[in-house]
């Protein structure tokens, strides 16, 4: 593994009874490096995520997080990670910063408050921390669980759909933040939303079917498919409309 | 690992204290509710009953034959008093009287007199008006039949046959035991599930559909310290709901107990009935049932995918306990030790054996073993949904 890598997936496969999830994915996401892994709804997307972050085992295939094996050492791995999966939620009946510290101390971070207190402040979320997340609007609920992935420090950081079920202004904000966190760490974003992830990610790769079917910066795969832009790019590889 | 236990025990707990449906659960059913369900239909009928007993009920006579024996008999009872109507056919609608005696004769020459009592049967001042009159002329008919029979030369010693007393083989206070045993054992068990069920269901399926369980799945601490936490969580739950019922029971039985007794004899002193050495053990016997159930619970809400098909999961389980009951009043006091092995009726048959101090020491180790078993094998389902990829995701 480059010492650049800090995601590093291999040959991942898997299965849910006969329906084949995925089929042999493989990439590297790199330090500082804002990775999209681009496909329509069922291509495979959240079964990645969920195999990266142990969620469900892969049926064959390695992951591996600053060069530590997700199936030997998960604990390890996970403690790596902060997590936005899509459509989650957290707790209704703890305020934002509740929510935040809850998942803090199940990472076993130091210096907690403080670091909620950063995390506030970068997300711009101190004037409703102490609200309790059900009463907040959903953008505001998308910060908390972005504040809980951000306030364990981590070196992955892993965001499936995060703009999803959120309002046009609601949606700029979330990758406003992403542009303003992404300097210093590694993004796995996740999404089918061609535009974000040709605006956010410094390379990219397409799932289809269970498979990677390209790889590598939103230029290389638009010459790739010899279109203008990742739009006509996906649906030329893809070969059909999502 | 104990870390990540108590973590997520302080979680549930925290946000559960915040519901207040768990609250009401945990508290005001328990303490209250329950009780005064108990309690108040008690007080109310046995209430009127023992006052009605106790107080002289009015009765009208309205004889059309000449009977100065049993005029005699009723005036001079100190149960019932007769009083004078206007009109007797309305006077217990009106309830001017409690019940009404009509005295006829069947024919002219005929020994024979024929009588009729009109009462309310939604009264319980006229059902037990009437009860008492029914008991006085079986008085007057037995002493009439005594007096013919002399003076048809019949000896009056062949007249008595049989003299018959009640003596009960169970003492006061077993009896009161019984009592408590049949009522609070059932409200143990319905408190421990009803205590328990909204705060698993809600840390299960509840947080599967709502999809925060996956996120939790992501924490680096393994799954069965997660599934321990909310575990510890539910068991603190079904301990204190059942305490708080037993406790609220035992203060209803107070009230109750004056009642009951006056018609069975029972003592009232409920320290004779429950001495430290029990209460000990009726937490144990709680304690562990509350660890069963509660695996039982989360075995089952895990398999859900939402709140709702959580709670018609675990529907079946509130008839399912309510059987027992049903059983428990034709069980005897001292039931085969085979018994004790059947979930939920050990439990009321321990409770009751206890109180009623008939329970074998065999039967308590049989329960607590029995308990053990199905602790075992719930936890072990519950442990297996929580370590199904199928059961968490869908």
């Amino acid at each position: 593994m480059n010492q650049k890598t800090v995601l590093k997936v291999e040959g991942l496969e898997k299965s849910f009874g006969k329906v084949k999830a995925l089929a042999g994915i493989s990439f590297e996401a790199r330090r500082g490096e804002l990775f999209g892994l681009l496909g329509p709804n069922g291509a495979g997307k959240t079964t990645t995520v969920r195999c990266i972050c142990s969620i469900v085992k892969p049926d064959s295939g390695s992951v591996e997080v600053e060069g530590i094996s997700v199936k030997k050492k998960p604990l390890e791995t996970l403690k790596r990670i902060g997590v936005v999966l899509e459509d989650g939620k957290l707790y209704d009946r703890l305020t934002g910063e509740e929510n935040m510290k809850l998942f803090a101390q199940l990472h076993g971070v130091q210096n907690i408050d403080e670091r909620i207190d950063e995390v506030c402040k970068v997300l711009e979320f101190e004037e409703y921390r102490k609200r309790k997340f059900k009463k907040l609007s959903k953008g505001n609920k998308q910060k908390v669980l972005l504040g809980q992935a951000l306030v364990i420090n981590p070196t992955l950081l892993i965001l499936d759909e995060p703009t999803a079920g959120l309002d046009v202004p609601a949606q700029k904000v979330i990758r406003d933040l992403l542009k303003k966190i992404k300097r210093d760490r590694t993004i796995l974003y996740s999404t089918h939303i061609m535009s974000y992830a040709e605006e956010l990610c410094d390379r990219l790769a397409i799932i289809d079917h269970g498979r990677i079917i390209a790889k590598g910066t939103v230029k290389e795969i638009c010459k790739k498919a010899r279109t203008k832009n990742l739009e006509d790019a996906f649906l030329k590889l893809v070969g059909r409309h999502v | 690992m104990f870390k990540g236990i108590w973590l997520i025990f302080r979680k549930e707990m925290w946000t559960a204290f915040r519901e207040r449906r768990t609250l009401l659960f945990l508290f005001l059913f328990p303490i209250l509710v329950w009780p005064s369900f108990t309690v108040l239909p008690v007080l109310l009928i046995g209430g009127r009953e023992k006052k009605a007993a106790e107080e002289t009920s009015k009765v009208v006579l309205v004889s059309s034959v000449e009977t100065p024996e049993l005029t005699k008999l009723l005036r001079t009872s100190d149960r019932i008093r007769l009083v004078n109507v206007e009109d007797p056919s309305t006077a217990v609608e009106e309830k001017e009287a409690d019940c009404v005696l009509y005295v006829d004769s069947v024919s002219l020459d005929s020994l024979l007199i024929h009588t009729r009592l009109r009462y309310d049967g939604t009264r319980t001042e006229s059902k037990v008006a009437t009860n008492k009159v029914e008991l006085l002329l079986s008085q007057y008919e037995q002493r009439v039949v005594n007096q013919r029979l002399v003076e048809e030369g019949v000896d009056e010693k062949l007249l008595s046959a049989v003299s018959s007393r009640r003596e009960n083989v169970i003492a006061d206070t077993q009896m009161m035991g019984y009592f408590m045993g049949l009522v609070i054992g059932m409200f143990i068990v319905m408190g421990a599930i009803m205590g328990a069920a909204s705060i698993i269901i809600d840390s299960t399926a509840g947080e599967k559909e709502r999809k925060s369980l996956e996120l939790l799945l992501t924490v680096p601490i393994p799954r069965s310290s997660i599934m321990l936490g909310k575990y510890l969580a539910g068991v603190t739950f079904a301990f204190i709901s059942p305490i708080l019922t037993a406790l609220g029971m035992s203060l209803a039985a107070s009230f109750i107990i004056p009642v009951f007794a006056s018609n069975t004899s029972a003592g009232l002193d409920l320290s004779a009935v429950i001495s430290v050495e029990k209460i000990l053990m009726i937490l144990l016997i709680v304690l562990i049932m509350a660890a069963f159930i509660v695996a039982l619970l989360m075995a089952i809400s895990v398999r859900a995918r939402s709140n709702r098909q959580a709670q018609t999961f675990l529907a079946p389980l509130n008839i399912i306990v309510v059987i027992p009951v049903l059983f428990l009043q034709i069980i005897p006091a001292v039931p085969p030790t085979w018994m004790f092995a059947i979930p939920f009726l050990n439990v009321m048959l321990t409770l009751r054996g206890l109180l009623m101090d008939t329970l074998p020491p065999t039967a308590f180790i049989f329960t607590l073993a029995s308990n053990f078993v199905f602790l075992a094998l719930a936890l072990r389902s519950a442990a297996k949904g929580f370590g199904s990829e199928r059961v968490l995701l869908k």
